[in-house]
C-alpha cells in the first residue's frame, strides 16, 4: 500500500497543515500482511476503500495519542478528510471537561454508530469489501465474522456461496469496530483484531501489468514481496535447516 | 447444413467471448497510477508533510501546537520501497 493517494486535495492540505503527521513501519509485526515490493518509481492503483487492511492502518488521535478513529487499509482521499473531520468532533468531546469518562465511552460508541448514516452514498460505494477479501471470510470464518450481515447470515448455512451483497461495506465495519474501542491509548488498541479481515494479502500486481493493465503471469510469480510473506518464512526456514545440517555433517567428518 | 451454421454461430460467440476477456483490463474500476506519476506524488507526501517515526515526539508536538495527529502503520517507507 502506498502514500500517493495523500497528495491529492483535499487530503494534502490538511494532514500538512491541520495535523501532526507520523509513521511506523509494521513490516516486521508478526500480524502484519505482505504484498508485492513496490519500488518508488513503480506503479500504483487507486482501490477501494479497507482494501489491503493488514498492511496499512491510519489512526487519527487525540495530543496525547488517544485513538478517535482508526481506518484499516486504503481509503480515497475525500473520505479520508470525512473521518478526519468526525475525529474533530470526538476531540471536541474528549476534550471537553464538562463530560465524565463514562458519558465520553458513551458518547463516543453512539457518535460513531450514528456516523454510519451521514456517509454519502458515494463513499458507501467505494467501500465495497475486495472480492478476495469477502471469500476469504466466508470460506474461513462463516461462523464468526463480523462482516457478514446478521440478517443474511442467519438465512445462510455453512459452506453456501454468500452473495457478494450480503458482506457489509467497510465503512460500516471500521465503524462498528471502533464503536467497541472507547477513547483507547494507541498502545491497547488491538490493531492486529481491529484490522483483520480478508486474506492477509494484498497485491493488485500494479508492477506486472502491460499499458492495457492485462497481468504477465511470470512476471508476477518472479516478484518480491514485503510484510510477513509465509513462502518466504518457509524458504529461509528451509535454508537455515540446510546450513545446520551442512555444519553438522562438517563437523562429523572432523570428528572422524 | 443446420448444425453448420450453429458451429459458426457458436464459434463467433467465443470468438467474441474471448475477445471481451482480453481486452479487459484486470482491475476493472480501479485506477492504475503510472510509475512516474506515483514517484511524484509520494515524493511530495514524503517532503511536503513533515512525518515524525516517535510518536512521543508527536504527541509532544501536537500538544503544542494544539492539534490532532495523523499516525499510519505501514509496511514500508513512507519515502521507500512499500
Amino acid at each position: 500500500m502506498r502514500a500517493v493517494s495523500l497528495s491529492e486535495e483535499p487530503a494534502f492540505s490538511v494532514l500538512k497543515d491541520d495535523l501532526v503527521c507520523g509513521y511506523r513501519d509494521i513490516s516486521k509485526e508478526s500480524w502484519a500482511g505482505y504484498s508485492g515490493k513496490h519500488e518508488v518509481g513503480g506503479n500504483a492503483v487507486n482501490t477501494t476503500n479497507g482494501a489491503g487492511p493488514h498492511n496499512l492502518q491510519t489512526f487519527i488521535m487525540a495530543s496525547d495519542g488517544t485513538v478517535l478513529t482508526c481506518l484499516p487499509g486504503y481509503w480515497a482521499p475525500q473520505d479520508l478528510v470525512t473521518e478526519i473531520e468526525f475525529a474533530a468532533r470526538l476531540n471536541d468531546v474528549y476534550t471537553n471537561p464538562k463530560y465524565g469518562p463514562a458519558q465520553r465511552r458513551l458518547m463516543f460508541r453512539s457518535m460513531h454508530v450514528a456516523h454510519i448514516k451521514e456517509h454519502s452514498h458515494e463513499m458507501s460505494s467505494r467501500s465495497h469489501m475486495q472480492h478476495f477479501d469477502q471469500r476469504y471470510e466466508s470460506d474461513n470464518r462463516f461462523r464468526t465474522t463480523d462482516t457478514i450481515k446478521e440478517s443474511v447470515k442467519a438465512t445462510l448455512g455453512d459452506g453456501t456461496n454468500v452473495p457478494s451483497d450480503a458482506f457489509k461495506t467497510t465503512d460500516i465495519l471500521m465503524h462498528e469496530r471502533m464503536a467497541k474501542r472507547p477513547f483507547l491509548a494507541y498502545a491497547d488498541f488491538d490493531t492486529p483484531r481491529f484490522s483483520d479481515y480478508g486474506r492477509p494479502q494484498y497485491d493488485k500486481n500494479e508492477d506486472q501489468r502491460d499499458p492495457k493493465g492485462l497481468v504477465d503471469k511470470g512476471a508476477r510469480s518472479k516478484k518480491d514481496t514485503i510484510g510477513n510473506d509465509p513462502s518466504k518464512k518457509a524458504k529461509r526456514n528451509r535454508m537455515i535447516k540446510n546450513i545446520a545440517l551442512q555444519g553438522l555433517r562438517t563437523g562429523l567428518r572432523f570428528a572422524r | 447444413m443446420k448444425s453448420a451454421t450453429n458451429r459458426i454461430k457458436h464459434g463467433l460467440v467465443l470468438s467474441l467471448a474471448a475477445l471481451t476477456l482480453g481486452m479487459a483490463p484486470g482491475f476493472c474500476g480501479e485506477e492504475l497510477v503510472p510509475g512516474y506519476v506515483a514517484k511524484n506524488k509520494i515524493q511530495q507526501v514524503a517532503t511536503g508533510i513533515e512525518w515524525n517515526t516517535d510518536l512521543n515526539a508527536a504527541e509532544e508536538k501536537a500538544k503544542s501546537a494544539n492539534k490532532m495527529i495523523l499516525w499510519i502503520n505501514m509496511i514500508g517507507k513512507m519515502e521507500g520501497a512499500t
